[in-house]
């Protein structure tokens, strides 16, 4: 999808979007609130058209909104209001472009078959959520824009609902453009970053760089591991050649996988000091040592991944830390989030 | 004499909410979605009838249907009559004088329903026309309820514009207002009375049913 959107609204911040995202892209929409990502979003998928505005797909240039290759789900979820829930995706389905999807699959796992036969204007504000992406789903689009279309989901239902995206975008091939206050998701389900800023954007290479940058959130480490199988009632992964165990997920298979760690779960000890309720201990190699809002950031390096730690500086001074230094960091199994399995096209 | 002028005033009302519901659909559809500079003028046009006299209109559009020129010419050759006191004549006359009162309840429900939900029907590859017609009609007919109500009820409620362009004559223009204006005339209060109490009960019985079902349609939709 190639884009090219320049708009100067007279008294007010000029729009300048220009950029390409390939076929299949899985790209993660970054930015504080007001940023400009549902200006984007809504250029993309050809509902906003002021301006001198090129947005070039498979289905031509400039389509309108309904021939174009994009479904957006706006940030709040809207139901047709005299519509139960199978009708309103028995009128997606009028338009779908894709046969053979397994909807009912995908309808289990987010929990709304029981709801099928519900008006949709008496679902809560999270089983709307979830019918307006299935919805969406069903048109088999080849290109899905979630602007915050997991607000009001969490726990196991996020998850469930990654696991549907995942699916939906691995059987047809479809790209991804995600905005999301939480980063969760887009830790799941993305591969590249666009920072949008003042109403403009631009391309980030490093996904989980841009989300560890992203003020408001504590800062994590995504990694890549290789799920095995499970052992002591977790699932164990191997990262570089060590054991990392992760709380047994609802859905795993053997293979590439993402876990994150927030920085302040990480512990770190020398030697054969071990606290024994830290089941995770790596073996890593100190990179860099700064200050980070009065404590001490650690990067610290494992294998060809870096995992970062936060400690106080009376830990830091304690253990003597220095560059280069070998150590071991040690965090909880319930510190480790499961991030999906989608295939890992870059070093996390 | 009540008979024919009770079937006259509910052919009328009846007729002139049909035709009116039809003409107004597409403008009001126009009018709740277009960003064009003409929306005031044409918003404040459809509105006139709200503040002018209705025997202004009722003098403008008799000229209108004069059998000397333009639509009363067409009119009177076409059918051997004149527009002006003919039933079809009311019925034009009572579209101009009700049209804001039609127009505006559904003006307000397409409105209402804002941006986002053409835009999700759109997105998920509806056109123009079958959201319309799946998404947006259906999800208006509280306010097509109201709007047909409203129209009736004011037909069923207007003197100035019908005695101006129907006059009064029996069976064939005196609608129930003009007959209970005659009948005050003739200083026959009796049967005013009777006519006037009879058009004050209907009146809020409409009302009363379109209040209600309102309730009933907004619990509904869930707006």
């Amino acid at each position: 999808m190639k884009f090219f959107i320049h708009h100067q609204p007279s008294g007010l911040t000029s729009v300048r979007f220009e950029g390409e995202f390939e076929a299949g892209a899985r790209v993660a929409l970054l930015g504080h609130s007001g940023a400009g990502k549902t200006t984007l979003m809504r250029y993309l998928s050809g509902l906003e058209r002021r301006g001198s505005v090129r947005i070039e797909t498979g289905a031509g240039k400039n389509p309108v909104p309904w021939r174009s290759d994009v479904v957006y789900l706006h940030q709040s979820p809207i139901m047709f209001a005299h519509h139960r829930v199978e009708q309103t995706m028995a009128f997606a389905q009028r338009f779908a472009r894709q046969e053979q999807l397994p909807i009912r699959r995908w309808a289990d796992m987010l929990e709304l078959t029981e709801l099928w036969s519900r008006p949709c204007t008496e679902l809560s504000g999270g089983q709307q959520q979830r019918v307006a992406l299935l919805r969406g789903l069903m048109t088999g689009k080849p290109w899905l824009l979630l602007d915050e279309a997991f607000s009001a989901l969490d726990g196991a239902r996020l998850l469930r609902a990654c696991d549907v995206v995942e699916d939906f975008c691995r059987l047809t091939g479809a790209g991804l453009i995600l905005a999301s206050h939480q980063d969760r998701p887009q830790r799941i389900l993305c591969n590249e970053a666009y920072v949008v800023n003042h109403l403009s954007g631009q391309h980030e290479p490093n996904l989980f760089t841009a989300l560890n940058r992203r003020a408001g959130e504590p800062r994590k480490t995504t990694l890549k591991v290789e799920a095995e199988h499970t052992e002591h009632g977790f699932l164990r992964t191997d990262c570089g050649g060590v054991p990392l165990y992760v709380a047994v997920p609802e859905r795993w298979r053997e293979g590439s996988a993402r876990v994150s760690i927030a920085a302040g779960d990480v512990s770190i000890a020398i030697g054969a000091e071990h606290q024994t309720s830290m089941v995770n201990r790596l073996p890593v190699n100190v990179q860099q040592i700064s200050d980070w809002e009065g404590r001490v950031l650690l990067s610290l390096s494992i294998g060809s991944q870096t995992l970062e730690a936060i400690i106080s500086k009376f830990s830091a001074e304690r253990l003597a830390l220095q560059v280069h230094q070998p150590v071991f960091a040690e965090f909880k199994v319930g510190a480790v989030e499961w991030n999906g399995q989608i295939e890992c096209t870059e070093s996390v | 004499m009540i008979a024919d002028a009770l079937w006259l005033t509910v052919r009328l009302a009846l007729t002139t909410s049909v035709l009116l519901i039809l003409l107004c659909l597409p403008l009001a559809a126009w009018l709740a979605t277009t960003r064009s500079r003409l929306k005031p003028w044409v918003e404040a046009l459809v509105a006139l009838p709200l503040v002018l006299p209705p025997t202004v209109l009722g003098f403008y559009l008799l000229l209108f249907m004069s059998p000397n020129q333009g639509v009363g010419r067409w009119w009177f050759e076409q059918f051997d009559q004149t527009l002006a006191f003919s039933f079809w004549g009311l019925v034009l006359g009572s579209m101009v004088y009700s049209l804001p009162f039609v127009l505006q309840p559904l003006q307000r429900t397409l409105e209402a329903q804002g941006r986002g939900l053409s835009e999700t029907a759109y997105t998920l590859g509806a056109n123009r026309w079958q959201t319309f017609l799946s998404i947006r009609l259906p999800l208006a007919i509280p306010g097509f309820v109201a709007a047909f109500v409203l129209g009736v009820a004011h037909t069923v409620g207007e003197f100035g514009v019908v005695l101006m362009i129907g006059g009064n004559i029996p069976g064939q223009t005196q609608v129930l207002s003009i007959l209970l204006f005659d009948q005050v005339e003739s200083l026959n209060y009796a049967l005013a009375h009777r006519l006037s109490a009879g058009l004050v009960v209907t009146s809020l019985l409409v009302l009363v049913g379109l209040y209600r079902w309102n309730r009933h349609a907004t619990v509904r939709v869930g707006t």
